[in-house]
């Protein structure tokens, strides 16, 4: 399985990077702002994919939208400093399967990540 | 801005920190008022704000303050860009986690960094509040600036 | 960052647990002695420096440094006796030294009323005697950082509570529909049962409101939603804390939680568990609350410290009339001004103090100046009835005025209780204000009486007590030996709060005994040159001495008094204070035999003299050179 980390700050996307211990994950691709992580998506077809949602040029929730529309079974977790009910359940009416509010620790990231995994085994079944 | 207001900017600060340095509590200083020229320290990350209430909130630190956040978070590259970065998100988690707090009409601008001059230029709001941070021997400033809705309408 | 020692302590650990250095050398060891000292050990904070076995002095090692990086600081101390350190750093005071079984919490507190030049020094800890190191240096942020893990450690009281919750248990279907079964105590936690087949939000509406039923009715739809991970919203359910009015009025605050219950891989239903949490809740805001007032204290403290003696003693001066203007203002009965002219008026004021409170660095004073005057700005343009307008401004103008007695409050802790810091510190006396920027007044033109500020805190103090007095007084600042100014201050400030603790009547009985119902207090020095002696009065026109219950006390403490000479005596025995009951102005544990402890250090001695229902005097006496 591969990764798409989405974050447009570069120390957030190393310290998600670091939580990666599953085994199952191969490859991670990592881009900067919603545009880049569309582009990315459409080209890598990762199964999991981590999104943050204030970012410039398109942001998290337009990006999750496109996402789901090229491919609907994509795994998609939030990982926002937002941390309204109301912008959380926009993310999920737009696909997200999760909400992680930052900060984070590692471990939170960590089993969050193998949440991911397993619920995109599911749906691959 | 309100006392209710500071008071919930002083709760995320704090469980910011009590999340990822539990024991190192940061001492909040007394909040004070935004009054001629504004202190401007090494790095100074600005984030607007918009719903039902409009400001700002920037985040002016001195970099051995951030090289420690660097390492709370994980990050070993201690740079220009990483330093700046972290000034960047700290910004912006003490931004978005007042979202719930104030219903959920919140929208955050992604941060901009500032130069010194920038920060003298800004326009905030008449009741802007500074808050000191002082945490592991260095001190960073806090600024938030709401504009009511009562104040708007009038 | 943490250091092992904090991970130890308790909510009883006292300064026996906290890093101690045991480093001694004596005044006449040479200055390079304490620099291998300090080379040696990079944590070491101070070395205690001794002269003939006693604790004369702690070295830190801020103060070395500063030394030797003078000019030719190495040349010129490291030869050289310690002694020459001491004496270039001007230091004549004692440091702090407090006994080992201290709890960290007090020794906080005593450290933080230290002079202000000194507040950030390390303290001296005296272990009991035969435990081998007997003196020795703990690190003053050490010391901070304890305290708040103290504090920290308090808070895991309320995890206990938590464990005694009782639950309740309700099932939901897919169209967040409540079914038949349920635990009992659900009807006890809503004081309602919900009918089953009712949704769960329709049910809600009525005790949390419509927004967080929306936001309940969301988050059922999003668990029913196969494709979020159930785990991964946990962050976002919106009603972990609510807040719910029931039926009788009453307000809980509960925790609802939300599992899935999944067959043959689908979900069929949701389990919702619900805790009330109202006790922890209001635990945890008071915990909140009294966290913030101690930081507030602190800060406060902080705040005097920093702040320019000069403009702050100006400020403070003027903003008590100011604020009496103020409230004068907002009350409709006094005046004949006009609405707007009074809210005008109060904002003139109240704008100016707030830049002042800024100027001289009062921040938590100028805030609250700030949100009042925003609500007086609101308040122009806002259509309440004039009368509910002014009392909520008058409400508001209570804060500042709490806040304008926490900060002569925290003068006064720094002037009044640390011996040394009377110089340290600024008054309300404009003389005062006048020399304040220097350290010292030599000359003895502009000498600061050491009863300076009293007639404020008095005039304070007495109006909270219920017992309205007035401080009076002829005596003239030069008439005393400036080595007698500051135990002085400490025993006009004992005596000053017997006096309206415990010597003054209320204003009611005064006036039945024909006495003005406004007390006074009045201080006398004569000077008697042909006895050597000075002589200091302090004099109530209370109720006097109770000689029938003073004799009651001797008698129980098994004094021999028994003529009024004798009983007089008697009073300043230790142990002797008929005190029902202390309070902040009654003072701690601080007696009349402290005061008696303290003066007869200084060679002197004290009398009490009372005629029942008319004075009480105290007669102090200490010797003047020739």
């Amino acid at each position: 399985m591969n990764l798409l980390i989405v974050d447009d700050s570069l120390i957030v996307r190393n310290a998600i990077e670091r939580c990666v211990q599953n085994g199952e994950i191969s490859s991670v691709f990592r881009a900067e702002n919603g545009q880049e992580a569309v582009e990315m998506f459409a080209h890598h077809r990762p199964e999991l994919v981590t999104m943050d949602l204030t970012m410039p040029k398109l942001d998290g929730l337009q990006a999750i939208s496109r996402i789901r529309s090229i491919e609907p079974n994509s795994s998609i977790l939030v990982i926002s400093a937002l941390n309204s009910h109301k912008t959380a359940m926009e993310a999920i009416s737009r696909g997200a399967c999760g909400f992680l509010t930052k900060p984070f620790t590692e471990r939170e990231v960590g089993e969050a990540l193998e949440e991911l995994a397993a619920h995109a085994r599911r749906i691959a079944h | 801005m309100e006392a209710d207001q500071l008071r919930l900017f002083k709760q995320i600060t704090l469980d910011y920190f009590s999340k990822l340095a539990p024991d190192d509590e940061p001492a909040l200083g007394e909040p004070y008022l935004q009054f001629g020229e504004a202190r401007v320290l090494d790095y100074t990350s600005w984030v607007e704000i918009r719903g039902e209430y409009d400001g700002c909130l920037y985040l002016t630190s001195p970099t051995p303050m951030l090289e420690e956040l660097l390492g709370i978070n994980g990050e070993p590259e201690v740079s220009e860009r990483t330093l700046l970065d972290m000034c960047r998100e700290l910004s912006n988690v003490l931004a978005g986690n007042a979202s719930q707090a104030f219903g959920g009409h919140w929208e955050i601008s992604v941060p901009h960094s500032l130069s010194r001059g920038m920060v003298n230029g800004l326009e905030l709001p008449e009741s802007t509040f500074v808050m000191p941070i002082r945490w592991r021997d260095s001190e960073s400033l806090l600024v938030v600036g709401l504009t009511q809705p009562s104040e708007r309408r009038a | 960052m943490a250091e092992a020692f904090i991970q130890r302590l308790t909510p009883q650990s006292t300064l026996a647990e906290l890093p101690a250095y045991g480093l001694t050398l004596d005044v006449e060891s040479r200055g390079k002695e304490a620099g291998r000292l300090f080379e040696s050990d990079p944590d070491l904070p101070g070395i205690v420096v001794t002269k003939a076995g006693r604790v004369r002095f702690v070295l830190s090692r801020g103060q070395y440094l500063r030394l030797v990086s003078r000019n030719f600081g190495h040349e010129v101390f490291d030869p050289r006796p310690i002694q020459l350190m001491l004496d270039t750093l001007d230091a004549d005071d004692e440091p702090l030294i407090l006994e080992d079984r201290t709890a960290i919490q007090d020794a906080v507190g005593r450290a933080l009323r230290r002079p202000r030049a000194l507040i950030y020094e390390p303290i001296v800890v005296r272990s009991s005697p035969g435990s081998g190191r007997e003196i020795a240096v703990v690190d003053f942020p050490d010391l901070l950082r304890a305290d708040s893990r103290i504090s920290a450690l308090r808070n895991t009281q309320m995890e206990q509570i938590l464990a005694t919750v009782e639950e309740g248990f309700m099932m939901v279907d897919a169209e967040g529909r409540i079914a038949t079964e349920r635990s009992a105590s659900v009807g006890k936690i809503f004081g309602i049962d919900p009918a089953a087949g009712l949704p769960l939000p329709v049910f809600l509406e009525p005790l949390l409101g419509e927004e967080k039923a929306e936001l309940c009715k969301g988050y059922l739809a999003t668990l029913f939603n196969p494709n979020v991970i159930e785990k991964l919203i946990a962050d976002i359910n919106p009603l972990l804390r609510a807040q719910v009015r029931t039926r009788n009025g009453t307000t809980k605050f509960l925790r609802f939680r939300f599992v899935r219950g999944l067959e043959n891989g689908t979900i069929q239903r949701i389990l919702v568990k619900i805790e009330d949490i109202s006790r922890e809740v209001e635990l945890e805001e008071e915990r909140r609350a009294e966290e913030m007032r101690a930081k507030e204290r602190i800060g406060r403290i902080f705040e005097v410290v920093r702040a320019d003696p000069g403009p702050l003693a100006a400020f403070i001066r003027k903003l008590s009339p100011e604020l009496k203007r103020v409230r004068q203002w907002l009350d409709p009965e006094k005046g004949d001004l006009s609405f707007e002219d009074r809210l005008a008026q109060v904002y003139r004021v109240l704008h100016g103090l707030k830049g002042e409170a800024g100027l001289v660095g009062l921040d938590s004073f100028q805030r609250k100046a700030h949100l009042l005057e925003q609500q007086l700005t609101a308040a122009r343009r806002s259509s309440e009835l004039e009368v509910a307008t002014l009392e909520r401004l008058r409400n508001g103008l209570g804060e500042l005025e709490s806040a304008q007695d926490e900060i002569r409050s925290a003068i006064e802790q720094l002037r009044g209780l640390s011996a040394a810091s009377a110089d340290a510190v600024p008054s309300a006396d404009p003389r005062r204000a006048h020399g304040a920027q220097g350290s010292r007044p030599i000359n003895g033109r502009e000498v600061v009486p050491f009863w300076d500020g009293m007639p404020g805190w008095i005039d304070k103090m007495s109006q909270r007590m219920g017992k309205p007095a007035r401080f009076y007084t002829e005596a003239k600042a030069d008439e005393l030996p400036a080595q007698y100014r500051s135990p002085l201050r400490d025993v006009l400030i004992q005596l000053v709060r017997n006096s309206i603790v415990h010597g003054l009547e209320e204003p009611e009985l005064r006036r039945k005994t024909g006495k003005p119902a406004l007390a006074t207090l009045q201080l006398a020095i004569r000077r008697h040159e042909d006895r050597g002696q000075l002589e200091v009065i302090f004099q109530d026109d209370g109720r006097g001495l109770d000689w029938q219950r003073i004799a009651e006390r001797a008698q129980q403490l098994g004094l021999a008094a028994r003529t009024r000479a004798e009983l007089s005596r008697s009073i300043f025995t230790a142990g002797f204070s008929t005190a029902e009951q202390t309070d902040l102005d009654a003072g701690r544990g601080v007696g009349l035999d402290l005061v008696k402890t303290k003066l007869e250090g200084l060679g002197g001695s004290i009398y009490a003299h009372s005629e029942p229902g008319t004075f009480c005097a105290f007669q102090i006496l200490l010797p003047i050179g020739p």
